[in-house]
Parts: structure tokens; C-alpha cells; sequence
């Protein structure tokens, strides 16, 4: 009888522990996942990337931003990136203000740096890829960050991914970029600075700022 | 069955605002949805700002009082950059290979030991002044004075870039207001502090004559300019408010 007794509560007991340990291993399980995940899905974004700008080296500059923008657009969440840039000012933009917006502003960023790569030998470029970081879920949200070394010329500069899952209607990879650190500077930090400025000026004012910047 | 057959219509009416109701209710339930999806999206958003907001090199943070004489200062340094340095690096490297250019690179990089060395101590950080010393000493001996860098490449040390303005901010500095400084760029007053305190550890300061001393300093930005043409201008080309955008990427990288 007392056995049986010791038995049912070493049962009892493993029962609970199991189920009070059991989310710190799926946690530190999950994690790994999620690194794993994230860091292959970068990579394969970079490498399409690199691959891309590789092949259309001898193509107009046109035809390669476009190559570079769809491939990217697939990628990233523009509309978080773009919210992101404008800050409050956001608020302001009606739909169709935002989605020209988003439009415009993705061009300019891909022109700029398609300029920047345009005669470049690609195969002198290579990318390092360190271990991701998983970063806080915001409202469920996983995101992680990925950080890597961008090797051109012997020259390293620090590039970092910051990502987060979204299920993508059109079937896209799930991991989104919604922003880009270069050297410690995130991109969508520095527009948010730089639209401060823009603070008292209209949407309209502002799309056709981008406009002006696209057609020189 | 009279009472039946007069009952049907009453039935099928009764099911038809039924069918009815049911068929209006997904709809309020979808705008819903949409509307409550949209409020979710925004406080995730406003979750992001807070984030950024919470670490440093936001613009709260950035003092710019001087803001007209440094204004004068990156229009100086922009034109500067554009009809001096610029077509004078070009042309430097395509006379030198850059293999050359490298070796020169890592020259006055080796040169600037004794401010990373002095730095490191100063903020306690002996650990890394010893192998500062080390990479100093095995790329003085086998990396012909430093043009070569075994230390690193092979040796697999890390060297660290350190000046008096991190360390000043390391003993609780702030960093002042935004300060361009004409030919330097951008810095603050502590950085400015701190360069001019560097600069009693800075060996191509003592050179003499002057005139010898500036064609140092002068190769130095030179050659070090050429590794970097075309980012200031892609920089420039992405930016709306250039000025804004190099203030910020200053700000935060001198964390």
C-alpha cells in the first residue's frame, strides 16, 4: 500500500515537473529553430542578392534595379520599414499616400544602391554570416536579428538583418527584413531623423521630395 | 394540417430571417477584424518606435545649438570633398595598387598604437592594452614596421580602436553638442577634446618641419579616402536631408 502510495506520487511528481520544465526546453529548443530558420533564409536572400547583381552587371542600370527591387520587395516588409522611416508623421499618409509612398521611397533605396554596386566585381564580394540573435516577441511577433560581415575590396563592413515573421499572403518567405543596420546605423533610425525636418510639411510635400530626388 | 399549412409561412419566415441574420453577422465581424487588426498593427508599430526610442543615438539625445556654423561647415566639407580629396584619391589609386595602398593603410594604423595602447589603460581595460602591445610588437618584427598585419591575419588577434573622447565618455562625459569641424567632419565637443589630447600621442604630430608633418597627415587622408569613394555619394543620393543623416549616423556610432 505504501509503495503504491510512493509510486502514485513519484508519478504525481514527474507529471508536474515535466510540465513546469517543459516550456524552458521548448524555449531553448525553439530558439535554435528560429536561429537556424533565420540565418538560412538571410543567407539565401544575400546569395539571390549577390547572385543577381552578378548576373546583371552587363544589363542597363534600369534593368538591374529592377531585378533588385522585386527579389528585395519579396523580402522585406516595406510597409513596417516605411512606417518605421516616417515615425508619427506616418499617421498623417491616407492609403494611397502610403502605398505611393512605399512605391517611391523603395525605388529610391534601391537606385542608390544599385549605383553603388553597378561595375563593381561581384565575385571580390562575400558575405560572413555571425549567429542571430533572438530578440524580444513583441505582441507574438518573433524577430531576430541577424548579423553578418559584408567582405568587399578586404574592406569588412558590419551589416545586420533585423527581422520578423509574418506569414506572407503571396506565399513569400515568412521572415521579413523590416530593417537594415550598416556600422550600428539603422537605416529606418536615420530617415526618422531626417524627416523630423519635415515635421510641419504634408504628405504630398513629402512623396514629391522623393519624386524630385528619383527623376534626377 | 390547417393549422400546419398556415404555420409553414410563419416557419419559412422565421428561418428566413435566421438564414438572414446569420448571413449579416460575419460581416460586422470582418470590419471588425479588419479594424482590430489595423489597432494591433499600430501598437506593434508604436512598440518598435518605444524600442528605438529606448536606445541610444535617437535625436532627443542630439544637442545641435551650433546648428547654422556647422550647417557652414558640411557645405565647406562637402565641396571640399567633391573638388579636392576626391579627384585627387581618384588619381592616386590608379597610380598605386592596392596592395600598396593597403600596406600604407596599415602603416599609420600601426602608427596610432600608442593612443589605442594609452586609452585602454586609461579606462581599465588592461586585458586588451596587452594584446594591443602584442599585435604592436609581432607586426613591428614580422610585419615589416607594421605595413603588414601577421598579427591579426595570422595570429588571429583583434585589435581595437580606441581615442581619448570614447574614454572621456567612459568616465561619464557627455558628449556635448554637435560640433563640424572644417577638413575633420563631423564630431562633438568631447570628440574635439579628445582629438586634441590625441594628438600628444599621435607620433606624425611631432614630425618636423611642419610642411613634412602636413604631406603625412595629408597622404594618410588621402589614401585613406580612396578605399572609400562612392559611399559619401551613395550616402548623399538615399538621404533627403543629408546633413541630418550623417549628423545621426555620427551620433550613434560614437556610442
Amino acid at each position: 500500500m505504501k509503495i503504491t502510495g510512493y509510486f502514485v506520487s513519484a508519478i504525481i511528481m514527474a507529471f508536474v515537473f515535466t510540465t513546469l520544465a517543459g516550456p524552458g526546453y521548448v524555449l531553448a529548443a525553439d530558439e535554435t529553430a528560429i536561429t537556424a530558420e533565420v540565418k538560412q533564409e538571410t543567407k539565401k536572400f544575400v546569395d539571390d542578392m549577390i547572385a543577381l547583381a552578378a548576373q546583371e552587371q552587363d544589363s542597363s542600370s534600369g534593368s538591374m534595379e529592377d531585378k533588385l527591387h522585386d527579389r528585395a520587395m519579396k523580402q522585406f516588409d516595406f510597409r513596417t520599414f516605411s512606417m518605421l522611416s516616417l515615425g508619427k508623421k506616418y499617421q498623417e499618409f491616407s492609403k494611397d499616400q502610403r502605398s505611393q509612398f512605399e512605391q517611391d521611397f523603395s525605388r529610391l533605396i534601391a537606385r542608390t544602391y544599385v549605383s553603388r554596386i553597378k561595375g563593381q566585381d561581384m565575385g571580390q564580394v562575400s558575405v560572413e554570416f555571425l549567429a542571430p540573435v533572438v530578440l524580444k516577441s513583441r505582441r507574438d511577433v518573433l524577430r531576430a536579428d541577424v548579423p553578418t560581415n559584408l567582405i568587399h575590396d578586404g574592406i569588412s563592413t558590419p551589416v545586420t538583418y533585423r527581422m520578423m515573421k509574418r506569414e506572407d499572403p503571396k506565399n513569400n518567405p515568412p521572415w521579413k527584413i523590416y530593417d537594415v543596420i550598416i556600422e550600428g546605423v539603422s537605416m529606418t533610425a536615420n530617415y526618422r531623423e531626417q524627416f523630423r525636418n519635415y515635421i510641419s510639411e504634408s504628405p504630398e510635400k513629402i512623396i514629391a521630395d522623393i519624386q524630385e530626388k528619383l527623376a534626377r | 394540417m390547417k393549422l400546419l399549412s398556415k404555420q409553414i409561412p410563419a416557419y419559412s419566415f422565421c428561418l428566413g430571417i435566421l438564414v438572414l441574420a446569420f448571413l449579416c453577422l460575419p460581416l460586422p465581424c470582418l470590419a471588425q477584424d479588419q479594424d482590430q487588426k489595423q489597432e494591433e498593427y499600430q501598437d506593434f508599430m508604436e512598440d518598435l518606435l518605444e524600442e528605438y526610442d529606448t536606445q541610444s543615438g535617437t535625436s532627443d539625445e542630439i544637442s545641435d545649438p551650433l546648428y547654422h556654423f556647422n550647417h557652414a561647415m558640411y557645405v565647406f566639407n562637402d565641396t571640399l570633398y567633391f573638388y579636392g580629396l576626391k579627384p585627387v584619391a581618384m588619381t592616386y589609386n590608379a597610380v598605386l595598387p592596392q596592395m600598396c595602398r593597403r600596406g600604407i593603410s596599415h602603416f599609420f594604423y600601426h602608427l596610432m598604437f600608442p593612443v589605442r595602447f594609452v586609452n585602454q589603460i586609461l579606462q581599465g581595460d588592461l586585458c586588451q592594452a596587452k594584446q594591443e602591445m602584442d599585435i604592436f610588437l609581432v607586426n613591428t618584427v614580422a610585419g615589416f614596421l607594421g605595413f603588414a598585419q601577421p598579427a591579426q591575419n595570422n595570429f588571429g588577434l583583434v585589435s581595437q580602436k580606441q581615442d581619448l573622447g570614447k574614454t572621456l565618455g567612459r568616465w561619464g562625459m557627455g558628449k556635448g553638442c554637435y560640433l563640424v569641424l572644417p577638413v575633420l567632419g563631423p564630431s562633438s565637443v568631447r570628440d574635439a577634446i579628445g582629438q586634441a589630447g590625441d594628438l600628444f600621442l599621435t607620433p606624425v604630430h611631432y614630425l618636423s618641419p611642419w610642411h613634412v608633418r602636413l604631406e603625412a597627415q595629408g597622404l594618410d587622408k588621402i589614401n585613406e579616402a580612396g578605399f572609400h569613394i562612392g559611399d559619401y555619394e551613395a550616402l548623399k543620393a538615399a538621404a533627403l536631408d543629408p546633413y541630418a543623416a550623417l549628423r545621426n549616423a555620427f551620433y550613434v556610432q560614437q556610442k
